[in-house]
């Protein structure tokens, strides 16, 4: 039955639209970062990126200034989902930011309200002698703004964590965005060279690129799985065989189990074969260094499988539970809700994240800091489908007995029993 | 056909086949304010929300046409009626883009109450993109008989419209936000009603063996 059923998936339209996906993915992601050899940084060259560094005394009156900013043009720039989102505060909201302001640099809500001659920065256009436009920068005008001297670093986190809660989250304000939009400072030689190192020494190149691989495979195996075994679920009904193997000896626990255990292994396969081949890739753009043969596999492994079985899994569930439009309806929420709720594409892995992200080569601190919630994610990813194809068994033989039709399988009642 | 069967045809199909594709395609629409900001938006700035997600409305109400005779029993029931398959399809189609046009007119009209700078150019260019999604879905569906299928090929079409940009030209869905020129929406509306014109065509073909 595991085989015939490994045949049925197989020979699908939606399995062969799924193997399109998964290369194509490969090809123009992955494909596309890897497609030549990092080196070594040079000492001359002066540019080597940015790294989040915290230094309060520039950080602090930084992020004060666009608080303070954000506060007098009475709008607040938030991505709470990775698109942009413009706030606007409510009276209530606005008293509390401001009492928040005040503590941090001193200047009340009276004066705040009561300065008018805020400009944002901007452009100016003006014309000249000849009546051409001529561009010219301003900075912005805001009060003057001193933060306390006696405010230290661990009590403006908390303070900032507040503004960022008033206005809604996703803001400049949060931990996510002082880090990013306030904490950034030029690379140093030497910090370019350790992180260089690390990839090569430590992670023997291809250690460093199973994150990226799996980042970028992660995106796409966490949803295509739930079109084709939705598919496949519903072919019993399509092709009017439920009542044929209703009738037969095999347990639903076993023949539902079965099903699953067959179409993991075939949605595996396009997985694994990317994997080995952007292992080959990687070592050979490497000649001449030492290079872990099986790093992309085996943690494609860890890292992948659980996605598969995750969207898998909803996809049976929720099609036994009432049709394949719900399940692909309810994986594609989950998806694109766990896809936009990243804050970064760097050491954002919660333990209940569902698509896992490390887009990079390095940053492997941002990783190892995550290491637990990871696990944890991916034993729990690992659990819950299987608890989501026991509930799908349990359907199945509600179903087989005649006692349950399924949600919304038509007519007033969506609980009605069938008419056995 | 005449009108009182295509009423008939309309009432059965809104009873049993329209609903829980009409309550995703409004839960898709709800969650729009939810994602992107709706107000005090430019004119280019208020074509995002209606271009990233609201097609997916389009694709859960134009991709299922073709379901309910994806049960064979169903299929068989449908093809003993003088009344041919593909007008009860016809009229799904139908009732089905009116329930798309409300549904994108009222995220407009509710952008427009909250000072978005959107006009009628918004609501044709979004139902545009809604339909376009919507219609690659239902050529896949109808074409490989398989329904998943064509939601399948509809999010894959979406992603790549978004990977590839303006290259894609009216075929994209995004050309709003591209800053594209609005011609561009023209040329989607054919190439949906293209696409509809291909599935049905697929269905008789596959039907007639």
């Amino acid at each position: 039955m595991f085989f015939k059923e490994c045949k049925k998936a197989v020979f699908s339209l939606t399995f062969l639209l799924y193997v399109f996906v998964v290369f194509a993915m490969y090809l123009t992601q992955f494909g596309n970062d890897a497609s030549s050899a990092v080196s070594a940084p040079s000492p001359d060259s002066g540019d080597y990126g940015f790294t989040a560094t915290p230094i309060p005394e520039t950080l602090m009156p930084n992020a004060a200034e666009g608080l303070v900013d954000e506060y007098l043009a009475g709008e607040f720039t938030t991505y709470p989902t990775g698109f942009y989102k413009k706030v606007k505060l409510t009276e209530k909201k606005k008293t509390a930011l401001a009492a928040v302001i005040t503590e941090l640099t001193g200047l009340t809500a009276e004066e705040l309200d009561g300065f008018d001659s805020y400009e944002p920065e901007g452009f100016n256009y003006t014309a000249d002698e000849n009546g051409d436009i001529v561009l010219s920068y301003h900075e912005r005008v805001l009060p003057e703004i001193r933060v306390s001297e006696s405010l230290t670093y661990e009590r403006f986190e908390e303070l900032m964590e507040e503004a960022d809660k008033i206005i809604g989250g996703g803001s400049y304000y949060s931990k996510k965005g002082i880090s990013r939009y306030y904490s950034m400072v030029p690379k140093t030689y030497e910090q370019a060279l350790a992180e260089y190192e690390r990839l090569i020494n430590d992670e023997k190149i291809t250690g460093a690129y199973a994150r990226l691989f799996c980042d970028y495979s992660g995106i796409d195996l966490a949803v295509m799985p739930v079109f084709v075994a939705a598919a496949l679920v519903s072919l019993d009904r399509k092709y009017r065989v439920s009542g044929l193997i209703y009738s037969r000896k095999i347990s639903s626990a076993r023949l539902v189990f079965t099903r699953f255990a067959a179409l993991v292994t075939v949605l595996l396969i396009p997985a694994a074969i990317t994997a080995v081949m952007a292992n080959v890739s990687v070592s050979s753009r490497y000649p001449g260094y030492s290079v872990d043969m099986l790093a992309i596999p085996k943690l494609a492994a860890v890292w992948l499988i659980p996605n598969i079985l995750t969207a898998a899994a909803v996809g049976m569930f929720v099609t036994e539970l009432s049709s394949p439009i719900l399940a692909v309806f309810v994986q594609g929420a989950w998806w694109i809700a766990s896809v936009m709720s990243a804050d970064g594409l760097t050491g954002e892995i919660r333990p209940f994240t569902l698509v896992c992200r490390h887009n990079s080569l390095y940053k492997y601190e941002a990783f190892a800091n995550t290491l637990p919630q990871f696990i944890f994610n991916r034993v729990f990813y690992t659990v819950l489908p299987l608890v989501l194809v026991g509930l799908t068994a349990a359907l199945y033989e509600l179903k087989r007995r005649g006692i349950w039709n399924g949600l919304f399988s038509g007519g007033k009642n969506i609980f009605r029993k069938s008419a056995v | 056909m005449d009108f009182s069967q295509a009423g008939k045809i309309f009432s059965v199909n809104l009873r049993y086949n329209f609903i829980q594709h009409f309550a995703i395609a409004c839960i898709v629409a709800l969650a729009v304010p939810m994602i992107f900001s709706i107000s005090s938006l430019t004119e280019r700035g208020a074509a995002q929300p209606l271009e990233y997600l609201l097609p997916f409305s389009g694709m859960f109400l134009l991709t299922p046409v073709f379901y309910p005779e994806q049960n064979e029993n169903i299929r068989d029931l449908i093809r003993s009626k003088r009344t041919g398959y593909l007008s009860v399809c016809l009229v799904r189609v139908i009732y089905s883009a009116a329930a798309l046009a409300a549904v994108v007119g009222t995220v407009v009209l509710a952008m427009r109450f909250c000072e978005s700078a959107v006009t009628w150019r918004h609501f044709v260019g979004a139902y545009a993109s809604a339909l376009l999604l919507g219609s690659m879905g239902m050529f896949f569906a109808g074409a490989s008989g398989n329904v998943t299928a064509g939601y399948m090929a509809a999010v894959i079409y979406y992603l790549a419209g978004y990977a590839m940009k303006d290259r894609l030209g009216a075929a994209s869905v995004f050309s709003m936000t591209l800053g594209m020129d609005f011609s561009y929406k023209y040329g989607s509306l054919a190439i949906a009603a293209a696409l509809t014109a291909a599935g049905f065509s697929a269905v008789h073909v596959r039907n007639s063996r």
